[in-house]
């Protein structure tokens, strides 16, 4: 192949070469069409020479001034100086013309000339760290929609408790501010949390923090990516989830109290607590500053900081035990099974009322999370569309109340009753009469005789 | 001669799951120490065919308290955060560790949304796990 830095070495090349390349100059016109374009279009490439090439002009009923504007760069364009289009000619008579990938290239300043080369270019691969970026937001955005999923199915139902709930959760997700979620473990609690702060701070940094396992460096570890980022940009915001709040170690907490006065407005914190607010009782820390010593037996404090509980006062949410809102587990048990089926998995479709009955009877300590797995497990084990008993786990439907009959009542002796009742009435007169029994006697309206022989027998027995 | 062996009630589990086996023996190493009288800590390192959602899983079975401990790099971080999440999602008591070097700090919180309680980045940071291990398995299941 002829090399050289004259241009009719180029022209060689060019005339060589089967790839399209047409050039468009700065009035819009075709000014050179190599052989690969007349391959491509099927037409003598000299029939497109000076004809308007130009986007969006109006044109002749010629089809080759038809085909030449075919040839044009897409706008926007004339700014950008480069663009890749899919050409599509039109048809010319009955014939139909493959599409092809075009580049187009600006050349000189301004208006300039236009190279298009035809062919199949691969330079819109993103690099590899983009591409995992993009593969990591796609996960993080699925296990969002879990959350999002479960937190409705949690909070759904005809109950006031649900009602209300459902009310309070409205508020968190419309203000970005500090919120306290209480209720019984097992509430679905960190799934709700994960969902108010999708719907309240979407873009917003989230990191969870296992509260009961965190001492304060332990914390300090843990969010200490976020507080980079807080500390690099003023802008910046982010929330901190933090489960089992009240059974963080003291030292955690007065440290997380810390960064949340360090950064205020800024770090959020969504709270998952117990059942009720309580206050942390000090000392506290000294039991796990001695963890060496720690027995299994041993059950750590229970509190909350009262810098935290300050901070928690602005929202709080309290979620019922399940078994307080009886009316809504038929309703939850479908919305399980729906969104499971809808997942592709198991068969059933459905909840028979057999076991629809065993659901609302089981008195669930494990509360939506223990329906949830129930559910779960039912599904995996039933073979057809509907739930049955038998598929439920066996806790659930062995699970009796105590419905026998009472226990007989103990006989009674009413000679006994009698005697009791006798001797209760011979005490008191005996008290009022300050011991006198002739006196006592008197106020019974019996015989001093027969009062001492009711004693003696009483003391006898 | 065997003095004594332990009590099956007694142990838990701790599954490793990554490439190598530097975080296998530092675990072997530390964990005995790390875990509450009268407990025993089994450290058992998940094959690689072990280390998807489902593979995992079975390890896991009937395990109700257990860690797993996932060494991640980013050439593998994607199937580390879909095992993070899977067994979040099967059995959310699983204590999760993390041991990770040169992730983002974006990344790093990312994975702490895929319930990992704590991210390591050297084995001599284990012994300082002490009380949190000891508060996890102390907390009845």
């Amino acid at each position: 192949m002829a090399s050289g830095t004259k241009i009719r070495n180029l022209a060689r090349l060019l005339d060589a070469s089967d790839a399209p390349l047409w050039v468009i100059d700065s009035a819009g016109k075709l000014v050179y069409l190599s052989a690969g374009v007349s391959l491509w279009l099927g037409v003598e490439a000299d029939s497109l020479l000076d004809r308007r090439s130009v986007a969006g002009t109006p044109i002749s009923d010629d089809p080759l001034d038809a085909l030449a504007a075919s040839l044009s760069p897409p706008q926007g364009f004339t700014q950008r100086g480069t663009a890749s289009l899919r050409v599509q000619p039109p048809t010319i008579g009955d014939r139909r013309i493959e599409p092809m990938e075009v580049r187009f290239v600006r050349a000189g300043s301004d208006v300039g000339m236009t190279f298009a080369i035809g062919g199949s270019f691969d330079d819109r691969v993103v690099d590899s760290d983009l591409q995992d970026a993009v593969a990591l937001r796609q996960r993080l955005d699925s296990w969002r929609k879990r959350h999002a999923r479960l937190a409705a199915i949690a909070t759904a139902g005809v109950s006031p408790a649900a009602r209300r709930t459902r009310a309070r959760l409205q508020v968190a997700a419309s203000t970005r501010t500090h919120v306290g979620f209480f209720g019984p473990p097992g509430s679905g609690g960190e799934s709700i949390a994960a969902r108010i702060h999708q719907l309240s701070a979407p873009s917003e940094l989230l990191v969870r923090v296992d509260g009961p396992l965190m001492d304060a460096e332990l914390l300090d570890a843990t969010m200490m990516p976020l507080i980079n980022q807080l500390a690099d940009s003023r802008e910046a915001r982010a929330t901190a989830l933090v489960r089992g709040l009240e059974e963080m170690p003291g030292d955690a907490q007065r440290r997380l109290a810390e960064l949340l006065a360090s950064y205020p407005e800024r770090l959020r914190l969504l709270a998952l607590c117990g059942q009720r607010p309580s206050l942390l009782q000090e000392p506290f820390d000294e039991v796990l500053a001695s963890s060496e010593v720690l027995q299994l037996s041993e059950k750590p404090n229970r509190g909350i900081d009262g810098r935290l509980i300050e901070v928690l006062c602005s929202l709080s949410v309290v979620s019922e035990p399940l078994a307080a809102r009886v009316e809504d587990i038929p309703l939850l048990a479908a919305a399980v099974v729906d969104a499971r089926h809808a997942a592709g998995e198991g068969r059933a479709e459905r909840v028979s009322r057999a076991a629809l009955d065993a659901l609302v009877i089981y008195p669930w300590p494990g509360n939506f999370e223990e329906l949830d797995g129930a559910i779960r497990h039912a599904i995996r084990t039933a073979p057809r569309e509907s739930i049955g008993v038998e598929h439920l786990p066996l806790v659930i439907r062995s699970y009796r109340v105590a419905t026998g009959p009472a226990a007989p009542p103990p006989p009674i002796s009413l000679d006994d009753a009698v005697q009791r009742y006798e001797m209760r009435l011979i005490n008191e007169s005996l008290d009022l009469s300050g011991g006198n029994r002739a006196k006592a006697a008197r106020r019974l309206g019996i015989s001093r005789a027969r009062l001492l022989r009711r004693i003696a027998e009483s003391e006898k027995e | 001669m065997i003095d004594s062996l332990p009590e099956p009630t007694t142990m838990r589990r701790w599954i490793v799951c990554e490439s190598g086996d530097r975080w296998l023996q530092a675990l072997g190493r530390f964990a005995p120490g790390l875990m509450p009288h009268p407990l025993v800590a089994t450290v058992t390192p998940a094959e690689a065919d072990s280390q998807g959602p489902d593979g995992l899983a079975a390890l896991l079975a009937g395990q109700e308290r257990a860690v797993v401990l996932w060494e991640v790099q980013r050439s593998h971080l994607l199937r580390c955060c879909d095992g993070l999440a899977a067994t979040a999602s099967r059995q959310p008591k699983i204590l999760q560790l993390v041991a990770a070097g040169g992730l983002s700090e974006c990344e790093l919180i990312a994975l702490t949304e895929f319930n990992a309680a704590v991210t390591l980045r050297h084995p001599e940071q284990l012994p300082s796990l002490a009380a949190m291990i000891h508060g996890y398995f102390a907390n009845p299941a």
